[in-house]
This record gives C-alpha cells, structure tokens and sequence, in this order.
C-alpha cells in the first residue's frame, strides 16, 4: 500500500472531473428520489446500503478476479459488531460505523489469510463455509448474539448529536447516502490507485504479476481486508437502520444475490455495481408486489438474459447500443 | 553469503569469467511437474555482461530462463544471484532482488491502457518518463489499451514495463520473434544502449548472427543442456561446430 501514499498525481487524476461527476450523478438521483418518493424511504435506504455492499464486492470479484460466495460473513460480522457497540458500549452511530468495518476487516483479515491461497472452486466451498461456521456460532453463542432471536432492540443516538433517527425514515436515508457516496469516493481512489492496478493486473494474469515483482498473495489478502471493511459497514449501517441484527445477516442468499446484481450491472466497474444493485432490487420489489411466489423467475430470467447478450453486465448496455447503430 | 568458485568449463578462459559471478547456475535440474527439461546444467554470467542463449526448439531455453525466474520446479542444483542463493524463493521475491523477465509471450494485460500497465511495474523508483524516453511511441500511444497494440508496441511495452522495475539483470526471451525488420532493428539498438549503460543481459535468441553480433558470449543448448559456452567471436569463427549442435537448417536459413 506504500505505492498509495507515495503517489500523489495518480490520486489527483482519479479525482479529476471526468471521475468526479458520476459520484454527482449518484448524489444527484438520491436527492431526486427523496422527493419523488417519500414513502419509500425504507425501502430505497435499502437499496443504498445494498449498494455500499455490493462495492465492497466489486472491488474483490470485478477487479482482483476473487470470487466468493461468503461475502455475507463480513457484511454479517460488521453488523454484529455495530449493534453490540450500540447496547453495551456507546450508542453513537458513526462509532457503530467504525467498529462495524473493523469487525468486517477483522474476519476477512483471519479468513483471506487461508482463502487467499485457494483459487476455483475451493475457493466458493472454503468461502461458503466460513459463513456458516460464523451463522452457527453467532445462533449459539445466545450470551453474546442472542443466538436465534438476535440482538434485542439496537438503537442509536442522533448523528452528531443532532440528527435524530425519524420514523419516516428520511435521515437514515440521507445518513445511508452520505456512506455510500464517501464509499464511492474511497473505491474511486483505490482502484485507480497503481495498487488498483495491481489488482486488475492480478485478476489477467498473476504468474504476470509475480514475475514483474508483485506480492500477489499479499495484495489480495490487503484487498479482501478492505473489502471486508466496506461490507462490515454496510453491514453495521443495515443493523443501524432497521434496529435488528439476527443470524439471518450470514444467509447463503444474501452472498448469491450480492454476486447475481453485480454480475447484472457489470463486474469490474464501480457503476455497474451501483446500477445492479437498483435493478435487482427495483425489480424484486415490484415483481414480488406483483406475485409474491415466483418473483425469482424474473430475476432469473433477466440475469439470463444479461448474460447471454451483456457478459459485461447492464452498464456496457449504452456501449453496446451505440456500436450495434454505428454498424447499421 | 558467497558462493565458492567452480573452475571454469571448457576451453573458454577469459578475463571476463575472471570477474564475479553475478548470476550463477550450478548443476540445475527443473522442468514442469515431474519432467526435466533442463538437466544439470552450470554456467555464470559476470555483471555488465550480455549473453545470448541460443539453441533449437525444445531444448530448454525458454525454461533455463522461467527457472532462473523461479517460474519452474526445480528438482536439483542451486541458482545463486549476487552470491545469495535463490533456491525456494518466489518469483516476486526475485523481482524484488533485482531480476527482470520479458517473457516471449509478452505478457502485457490487455485490459489496462499502456500507461496502466506500466504503471503496474514501477518499482525502485523508476518513472514513466525513463519507458518515454526509451520509447516514445509508447508515449503516443499511452491511453490505447493493451489489446489495441501491433505486435511491436506490446513488445516495447513489455520491455519497458520489466525495465521500470530498474533490474539489476533482465531476461530476454526471443523479444524480436515475428517482428518487423525495422522494429527488430530498433530493439537491437535499444538493447545494444543498455548494454553500453552497463545493463547485464541474458537473450535468449534463435537467429544466429544477431545473437553473436550483439553477446559477448554465447551458450548453446541442446537437449535441456550445455554443448558450448563460447565468446562470440570465436564461436563466429566455428560455423561447422555451431552446424552441427543447431542443425543445418537454423544456419543455413541465417
């Protein structure tokens, strides 16, 4: 990571405009959505703090080529360690926050240090069984967890002292917001960062990587602590937000689904993750709403679809649009 | 820690094998997996020197090179850089004491734009300015992507990348196969200025007599070992010899 601090004009480059605007873009929908609909506040928090999650996964599967299928472990960790900080420590929000990514990049610390040497499908297996040994030791460990029922009414105090949690819902959401645009800001940096070129370097070819002098093990390990970080603090904004923490943050469904509205809007890139995730969800809800038993085929079909005609994902679309026009 | 003398092979007894040992393979035995693809195999190269490695198809070059790299499994012997050893080390911990490779296939990563990719090789203090002003058509080409480049440019890129790192020794690997006349000559001379700034390189290389116009010295290879390890100007003069470890036909088509 001494490549980060030593580098200042790479980092002045990545926050150039042409970087600067679509984290606006973001900032700006937000705002237009607080407006436009009111009453879904809870829901479209959601929405944001999926999107911080699915980042932190981005960073990991779209551009250090890691794919797990145990992101919850971190997203579950940080939301644990987020609600205990608020019963029995302090109920400060942005405290909750700091322990929640450093209860994500502690757990990805321990675990990548042995997932980081596996590749294929070892790496799925050891990944998925992470999670379940942290679901079954958060369901028994009632003393600490709360075990099945989950922690017991989790609130926090006002952000800053000042901002109080409302019913509606409107500073949670505004609060999710300003978390995810500073998250996107962060991924900005690293990944145009040459560590996050290392990373994409990695994710080509690592014997390439090994034989221009990059540790690569050790980059992936660093990359899955950040990652771990971020997921912690989606994790610990969800325990915030809706006040309840159970075993059910470790879910398989909860890693699958970060994977299939990544793989939707585009691994590899920021926006697609951004842009997945709101589709998958926008689309869940409003298919559920419609037909609470078969929603899934309709995301199945749509990740069918995708995959098939869009290997890039939902943000190459506008590309793709252009160059089958050009032809024509 | 310093690795004892050996006495010199052959009839090749020279000044420069008088110098130290900067790279050193002493009875090295490595291939893939189970196979040996080199056997036994000694030799030196002192610092500043440049060596060509030259041989038919097959023979072990490319692999002499990945195992001094520590790319390959190796089943016996020790390879020493600077007097330490390299036995067990990875191939990251090799870049780091100062070897290069440019592998033949180039290897530049296809989704980075060329500055990206060589910003992915600094290391030591190297600057995009040094690969510039080594090539500047890099330079004119430092947004397109790794998968818009001609063959030539990829080659430059990948020399530029491994020369960022600023190696202590850099490995060649056929880095003027298929390649133009006019960018072969323009590769020829970027590596003769090297060498003049006391770069030590190691080329492998299958034409001829680029090989020994360019190396002090050359090693022949045959069948994963050494038959000769000559200065070149003596080897110039041994055509018959060279006939008869490379085939008539590398010769002859030189």
């Amino acid at each position: 990571m001494s490549e980060l601090a030593t580098r200042p004009s790479v980092r002045t480059a990545a926050l150039s405009l042409g970087s600067i605007w679509p984290v606006a873009v973001v900032a700006l929908g937000a705002g237009a959505a607080f407006f436009l609909f009111p009453y879904d506040l809870a829901f479209l928090t959601r929405i944001v703090i999926m999107m911080v999650f699915v980042l932190s996964f981005d960073l990991i599967l779209g551009y250090a080529g890691i794919a797990t299928l145990g992101h919850a472990a971190m997203y579950g960790c940080g939301a644990y360690a987020a609600g205990l900080v608020a019963l029995h420590i302090s109920p400060d929000p942005l405290l909750g926050l700091v322990f929640g990514a450093l209860g994500g990049a502690l757990i990805a610390w321990l675990s990548g240090l042995v997932l980081m040497r596996a590749h294929g499908m070892t790496l799925l297996m050891i990944s998925i069984a992470v999670t379940m040994v942290l679901q079954e030791a958060a369901s028994k460990a009632r003393w600490l967890t709360g075990g099945a029922d989950g922690l017991p009414g989790v609130s926090v105090s006002p952000i800053f002292g000042w901002f109080e949690f409302d019913f509606v819902g409107q500073v949670a959401f505004i609060y999710s917001v300003c978390v995810l645009v500073a998250v996107l800001v962060f991924c900005q940096l690293v990944v145009g960062s040459p560590f996050g070129l290392a990373l994409k370097g990695i994710k080509g070819s690592p014997s390439r990587m090994r034989a221009i002098g990059t540790p690569v093990y050790r980059r992936k390990v660093t990359i899955y602590v950040l990652a771990g970080a971020i997921a912690g603090i989606a994790g610990a904004l969800a325990a915030q937000v809706t006040g309840l923490v159970g075993i059910e943050v470790f879910n398989f469904s909860l890693s699958a689904d970060v994977m299939v509205m990544l793989i939707l809007g585009g691994a590899g890139r920021l926006y697609g993750a951004i842009i997945g995730t709101l589709i998958f969800m926008v689309v869940h809800h409003v298919a559920a709403a419609i037909d609470p038993f078969n929603w899934l085929f309709v995301i199945g079909a749509m990740l069918l679809v995708v995959v098939f005609a869009l290997p890039q994902g939902l943000i190459s679309l506008p590309d793709r649009l252009i160059r089958t026009f050009r032809r024509t | 820690m310093k690795s004892p003398r050996i006495p010199v092979s052959r009839s090749y007894i020279s000044e420069v094998c008088m110098r130290d040992a900067f790279l050193e393979l002493k009875g090295v035995v490595a291939g893939y997996g189970e196979t040996h693809i080199i056997r036994d195999m000694s030799f030196r190269v002192s610092q500043g020197e440049c060596v060509a490695i030259i041989g038919r198809n097959g023979v072990g070059k490319t692999t002499t090179l990945a195992t001094v790299m520590g790319q390959t499994r190796q089943h016996a012997g020790a390879v020493y850089f600077k007097g330490g050893s390299l036995n067990g080390l990875p191939a990251h911990e090799r870049a780091g004491l100062g070897i290069g490779i440019v592998p033949q296939t180039r290897d530049i990563f296809p989704s980075l734009s060329v500055e990206e990719n060589l910003i992915a090789g600094l290391r030591n203090g190297g600057t995009l300015k040094d690969a510039y002003d080594l090539f500047p058509r890099l330079h004119e080409r430092r947004h397109n992507g790794g998968r818009q480049l001609s063959g030539g440019e990829q080659q430059m890129l990948s020399i530029a990348r491994a020369l960022l790192a600023r190696p202590e020794i850099i490995l060649l690997d056929e880095p003027l196969e298929g390649l133009a006349p006019v960018i072969c000559e323009m590769l020829m001379g970027v590596f003769k200025e090297l060498s003049a700034r006391g770069q030590t390189i190691v080329l492998v290389e299958q034409h001829i007599p680029l090989a020994l116009g360019f190396a002090e010295r050359v090693i022949v290879l045959d069948q994963g070992k050494i038959v000769l390890d000559e200065p070149s100007a003596t080897l110039g003069a041994e055509m018959p010899l060279l006939e008869r470890h490379l085939g008539l036909p590398a010769v002859a088509a030189s």
